[in-house]
């Protein structure tokens, strides 16, 4: 629904010659926000919710360890939403018949923006699942960041000046960038894009550490108080 | 090593203002082939030191130890030894099966899959018919029995069990006591939480009292019953008429053990701490008076009067010598 009411803005109020380019922008931001919302905005609210019923004991007295136990479930969970995922994309892609002629090249460099992502993605929902043992509301606010990271997807190549040094190093605004200059600029050389993937790793990597720096400390912080399996 | 679960000095001061101490030092030590029974008050620590034991709170003071390895420094690889069934019917995942849960559990406890154990175990808690249904269809007891039966299915050398027959049915409840029963005779230790007396009467070996965070009591349930074990003879007698019975009431208030009460036309005598002799020594009286007797019994007290004594008393009986 959201995608037709961009879509549908869109085409009614865009310059003919750029249509297809800004269609083809618009699908590659939404796809990318919707990877969000279905991987690490969802793992981190069923996260925060479990910790608020008090579910996630049980899955906690593993000889796995707390940390594991959650990145497991994580990956498991995110595993089981790519068909689902799939299926979305290729549906808006032939119903809005948006132009994308990927090479294997541009098709390699999609897949490594969005392996890369993924562990932005993992670190996001390890924070918001470490701060849901201890603060056990904090699922409204979780909510409240898929509204600024779709608003992110759409000024992600319009930002400027002090925004545009801010969030360079914001991985989720750098593969929306990338994605987009695979899927419809490529201008790109080479080397230029080895370089692009570098800062998104180690930025999606900084991520991924203090996700699990959060989580730990958050873990330690619920055992003190005994607030795990808390109900 | 028989001494598979040693608690020792263990300590749980909750952050707050002003700090709560839910545990104030406990020593206990759960064996190999016996149940343990922790009783205790609502609030009595009780649930807190499960917790402590399935590393889901870290204690302030005080170590313990499984197989005798420190939980504290092998956390992880001792988790392995033990299985929980935690207060409650949250231990499971809803959107699955029965079944699926199982092998979840299971899975995640480092435990292999008993496939020829399921079923039997599955039809002895009457669960075998819903094992291939989804979790949320599922009754609260049922739920319940689940959890159980996945406790059941590992095979971790310490078993605890938070409040295990709350929400089951009678039937469910016996089959359950004698599950537990069964644990021990494989050589498993199991350690309960109930505030139902007679469930841990049947089926404990060990009793351990906890009363505002400390040990008030840890004995051999056999030990214990001894500790009180004291008589009451209860009687029920009728008088020809009111005068007699006037008279009888009268000569009976001289016996120092015995306490009287009237049902109707009918005179009760409660005889406490009483041995033979003071029986005989009544009964001679009930002769000269020539009361009808229609009832003696014979009554000793069970772990329940036992726990209120000891609760209401807050004595110490733990021995020092216990780790």
């Amino acid at each position: 629904m959201l995608f037709s009411g961009l879509i549908i803005g869109i085409v009614n109020f865009t310059p003919l010659e750029r249509l297809s380019v800004t269609k083809g922008a618009i699908l590659i931001s939404y796809v990318f926000w919707l990877l969000y919302v279905m991987t690490a905005h969802s793992a981190a609210t069923s996260i925060a919710t479990f910790a608020s019923q008090g579910v996630l004991e049980r899955e906690l007295i593993t000889p796995l360890g707390h940390l594991r136990a959650i990145l497991l479930w994580l990956i498991a969970r995110y595993l089981a939403y790519v068909p689902q995922y799939l299926v979305i994309v290729t549906i808006l892609i032939v119903v809005f018949q948006v132009p994308l002629s990927l090479t294997p090249l541009d098709f390699l460099g999609l897949l490594a923006v969005l392996a890369l992502s993924f562990l932005f993605f993992v670190g996001i929902s390890l924070i918001f699942g470490g701060l849901a043992l201890v603060f056990k509301q904090v699922v409204s606010v979780i909510g409240l960041f898929q509204f600024v990271f779709f608003t992110l997807s759409l000024a992600a190549t319009r930002l400027s000046g002090w925004l545009d040094q801010l969030f360079q190093w914001f991985p989720y605004t750098q593969a929306i960038r990338l994605l987009l200059l695979i899927a419809t600029d490529k201008e790109l050389p080479g080397a230029s894009m080895l370089y692009e993937l570098s800062l998104l790793g180690l930025s999606s990597l900084l991520f991924f550490l203090i996700g699990i720096l959060v989580f730990r400390w958050m873990d330690r912080v619920a055992m003190e108080r005994g607030l795990l399996g808390q109900y | 090593m028989k001494d598979i679960l040693v608690v020792q000095k263990l300590k749980k001061v909750y952050p707050a203002t002003p700090p709560v101490t839910a545990l104030a030092g406990i020593d206990l030590v759960v064996r190999r082939g016996e149940v343990t029974a922790l009783l205790g008050p609502n609030g009595a620590g009780k649930t807190t030191l499960v917790k402590i034991i399935c590393g889901l709170v870290r204690p302030t003071e005080g170590e313990v130890w499984v197989n005798g390895k420190a939980l504290s420094r092998y956390r992880h690889k001792l988790l392995r030894h033990l299985t929980a069934v935690l207060e409650g019917d949250r231990n499971l995942r809803f959107r699955l099966t029965g079944l699926e849960n199982i092998q979840l559990y299971l899975a995640l406890g480092g435990f292999p899959f008993p496939k020829s154990r399921v079923l039997p175990l599955a039809e002895r808690l009457g669960l075998a018919e819903v094992l291939h249904r989804q979790v949320r269809f599922y009754s609260k007891g049922m739920k319940q029995k689940l959890s159980l039966l996945i406790a059941f299915l590992t095979d971790a050398d310490v078993i605890l069990l938070d409040e295990p027959t709350l929400g089951l049915d009678v039937h469910s409840s016996l089959e359950l006591q004698r599950f537990i029963r069964e644990l021990a005779q494989q050589g498993r230790a199991v350690l309960l939480t109930t505030h139902e007396m007679h469930v841990a009467q049947k089926v404990a070996d060990r009793v351990a009292i906890l009363h505002q965070g400390r040990l008030i009591a840890y004995q051999p349930l056999k030990e214990l019953l001894e500790m009180f074990r004291y008589t009451h003879y209860t009687l029920r007698l009728r008088p020809n008429s009111p005068s007699k019975g006037e008279a009888l009431e009268r000569k009976l208030k001289g016996l120092p053990q015995a306490s009287l009460s009237w049902k109707g036309d009918d005179l009760l005598v409660n005889l406490a701490n009483a041995d033979s002799s003071s029986l005989f020594h009544l009964l001679d009286l009930l002769r000269e008076a020539e009361v009808e007797i229609l009832e003696v019994a014979r009554k000793q007290p069970d772990l329940e009067q036992v726990y209120l004594q000891i609760v209401e008393q807050r004595g110490s009986l733990c021995p020092s010598g216990t780790r």
